[in-house]
């Protein structure tokens, strides 16, 4: 999918709003867990998941560095909707990467594959079949449906 | 010799001839002053005994305004020992107990310090109720725990375990710890490791102010 997400230059470093059913915040291990439909919001960004975990680092201020999330996770912004297995989202390189089983939906276009990558720097969104190079791979494909907008002339 | 000198005189001696009204006065006070005294003395002694008035009453204890405080305390201090047997210091700016019978203590003022595995830590509260046998402490409005390495914990209405170092509400509980301003409708925080623990729909709210 070529088109640009919304969040193209989304400012990772904006505040997050989380609710959840259980939060479990160890101040010790600079991390919290976050159980029972969680909703996670920054900016236009909306995370959900059944279960999340935060990782962060609070010198003088707190950091996020990591937001995982698992058991069926969707990233919904104004420009389009994913979902995944797995989310993780590296706020320090601003990546959103989905994983397992993924759908981006995007206006009409739809497309599955087995990862999804969302550059909140450029606003990419590159689906590929799932296994890294260099991992063995187990044929994951890559569809998708387009619908090419009617010409209007 | 001058006249009014003479005139001085004259009225001197008719001051002191007899028969004159001033002798009359003494001779009559000379009487009636001893009978006066005669007189109070007799009143005095014998008034006690006169039955009309009953001066005596009985003090009856329901009319009386009974004073409620037991023990009022100005800058008390209380001290305990937590399940590890380390010791903690409840000090108060002022403690009022209701009575001995009931382990209550309601405290204005209230600084707290406990010991954690990893050093000091502090409570304070403006009001809250100390239970002795129990030793927790129910705080009303707001409380601010903060240890020695700088963790911090604000929030209200909640109760104190001082035998676990725990700070539980089952009440609908809002505060700030060092992740960030949360809301939940319980709270389990357990001070030695630093873990708080919300339920029921519970909120976090984190503001990224890091260095990055």
């Amino acid at each position: 999918a070529s088109q640009t997400s919304a969040l193209k230059g989304h400012n990772s470093n904006a505040p997050v709003d989380v609710a959840a059913d259980r939060i479990e915040v160890q101040d010790r291990a600079d991390r919290a867990v976050f159980s029972g439909n969680v909703v996670v919001r920054q900016a236009e960004l909306t995370l959900t998941a059944p279960r999340l975990t935060v990782a962060y680092s609070n010198s003088g201020g707190i950091e996020i560095d990591r937001i995982d999330g698992s058991g069926g996770v969707t990233v919904k912004s104004p420009s389009e909707t994913a979902s995944g297995q797995f989310a993780i989202y590296d706020i320090e390189s601003r990546l959103i990467t989905l994983i397992g089983n993924v759908h981006l939906i995007r206006g009409d276009s739809n497309v599955n594959g087995g990862r999804l990558v969302i550059n909140l720097r450029d606003g990419t969104a590159v689906m590929d079949g799932g296994a890294p190079a260099g991992v063995k791979s187990q044929g994951g494909r890559v569809t998708g449906t387009f619908t090419v907008p009617q010409r209007r002339d | 010799m001058p006249e009014a000198g003479d005139q001085v005189k004259v009225v001197k001696r008719s001051w002191a001839a007899p028969g004159g009204l001033h002798d009359v006065l003494v001779k009559a006070l000379k009487v009636l002053l001893p009978a006066g005294i005669g007189v109070l003395l007799a009143y005095l002694l014998l008034s006690p005994l006169s039955k009309d008035r009953e001066i005596s009453f009985l003090l009856d204890k329901n009319k009386v305004d009974v004073a409620g405080e037991r023990l009022k305390v100005q800058s008390a201090q209380y001290r305990g020992q937590d399940d590890q047997g380390r010791p903690f210091t409840i000090n108060a700016k002022r403690a009022l107990q209701a009575s001995s019978k009931d382990p209550f203590v309601d405290i204005d003022g209230m600084s707290a310090g406990i010991q954690l595995s990893d050093g000091p830590a502090r409570i304070a509260a403006p009001k809250a109720r100390y239970n002795m046998d129990a030793q927790k402490v129910d705080v009303l409005g707001p409380i601010l725990v903060t240890a020695a390495d700088g963790y911090r914990l604000e929030t209200r209405d909640v109760r104190v375990d001082l035998n676990q170092h725990k700070v539980e509400s089952n009440r609908g509980v809002e505060g700030q710890m060092p992740l960030g301003r949360f809301t939940a409708a319980e709270m389990q925080a357990d001070l030695p490791s630093r873990t708080v623990v919300l339920k029921g729909r519970a909120r976090l709210h984190i503001v990224q102010g890091g260095l990055r």
